[in-house]
């Protein structure tokens, strides 16, 4: 089955280059607003009617709502959030992990034998088992961090 | 005289495959049409369409409540992109769900009107967008054209024959 070349519009395309970046975000957002309350309405089994009456609005109101075009006020968004019983405004800052990185250097001039211990296997595994021990200091500091945010145990 | 249905490239997308009515005549869409007749006039307000056009090809599709419904003949699927609050550039187009849509042209709609045919431009605009809706529904039933399976293409013979054209 045949389908349709893609035709390229250079009249189009002059337009699409003008659209502000800022004035793109603040459409997509006011147009995917639109269609998040329309889903949750029809989950709900809703009708405009119904949802108006809810609201205490105009259906007239509810469909200027959901054209995509409308700019909500905070007020609207958050009668919206309780009849629906969804979220569509979330200012909670979300809680940033800390991280605490230790950097320990211990150093002391080289005595002859020593050097050769760097080959030494048991050696290698005392290292390991420090380096493993300040691991486990790391990951409890950040276990505390994350259930008390503001304070920090050592 | 024939007519072809055309995908806009620039804004399909994975939201909804939007295409427009090219006549054999005029060698440009009626969408471009009524960019040419609309930029100088009403520059902000026809920016806004395109973007809006743009976001339901990319993003959320053909949704019903971003269209004025029943503009046409009942049940033949032509609708209008509701305007920007305190604007009147109207543009007509088909809707086939939220993965197709066909523009067509439109124009100004006066303040003192209520219904489209008190103006000739719209009325014109209006007729032409329910004469393609008529015709691709008889290529449909004829089986010519047809929806791909995902829904998101015609398939088929996408040239119309329009026996009213003037």
């Amino acid at each position: 089955m045949s389908k349709a070349k893609e035709y390229i519009s250079n009249t189009l395309e002059t337009l699409l280059i003008d659209i502000n970046p800022q004035e793109e975000k603040k459409v997509i957002c006011r147009m995917k607003l639109a269609a998040r309350i329309d889903e949750s309405r029809k989950k709900k089994g809703w009708n405009k009617k119904e949802f108006a009456k809810r609201l205490n609005k105009q259906p007239s109101e509810i469909t200027k709502w959901l054209s995509g075009t409308h700019n909500f006020t905070c007020d609207t968004l958050v009668d919206i959030q309780e009849v629906l019983g969804i979220e569509l405004i979330n200012i909670e800052e979300k809680q940033r992990e800390q991280v605490i990185q230790f950097h320990i250097e211990i150093s002391k001039p080289a005595m002859e034998y020593e050097l050769s211990c760097l080959e030494n296997i048991e050696f290698k595994s005392n290292f390991y088992n420090l380096y493993k021990g300040l691991s486990s200091l790391k990951n409890t500091i950040k276990v505390y961090q994350k259930n008390e945010s503001e304070k920090i145990y050592f | 005289m024939k007519i072809r249905l055309v995908k806009l490239g620039q804004l399909s997308g994975n939201g909804a495959s939007i295409y427009s009515v090219v006549y054999e005549s005029d060698k440009t869409t009626l969408f471009e049409k009524f960019i040419k007749e609309n930029r100088n006039s009403f520059k902000s307000e026809l920016n806004n369409i395109i973007l809006r056009l743009k976001i339901i090809g990319k993003e959320t599709g053909a949704r019903d409540h971003f269209f004025k419904p029943n503009q046409g003949a009942p049940g033949d699927g032509v609708w209008a992109l509701y305007d920007k609050p305190n604007c009147k550039l109207r543009l007509y187009c088909i809707q086939y769900g939220t993965t197709l849509l066909v523009l067509g042209g439109g124009g100004y709609k006066p303040k003192n009107i209520r219904a489209l045919q008190e103006d000739t431009k719209l009325t014109k605009e209006n007729g032409i967008m329910r004469n393609v809706s008529r015709l691709i529904n008889i290529k449909m039933s004829e089986g010519d054209i047809s929806f791909s399976e995902d829904h998101y293409e015609f398939e088929g013979n996408l040239k119309l024959n329009d026996q009213n054209y003037e």
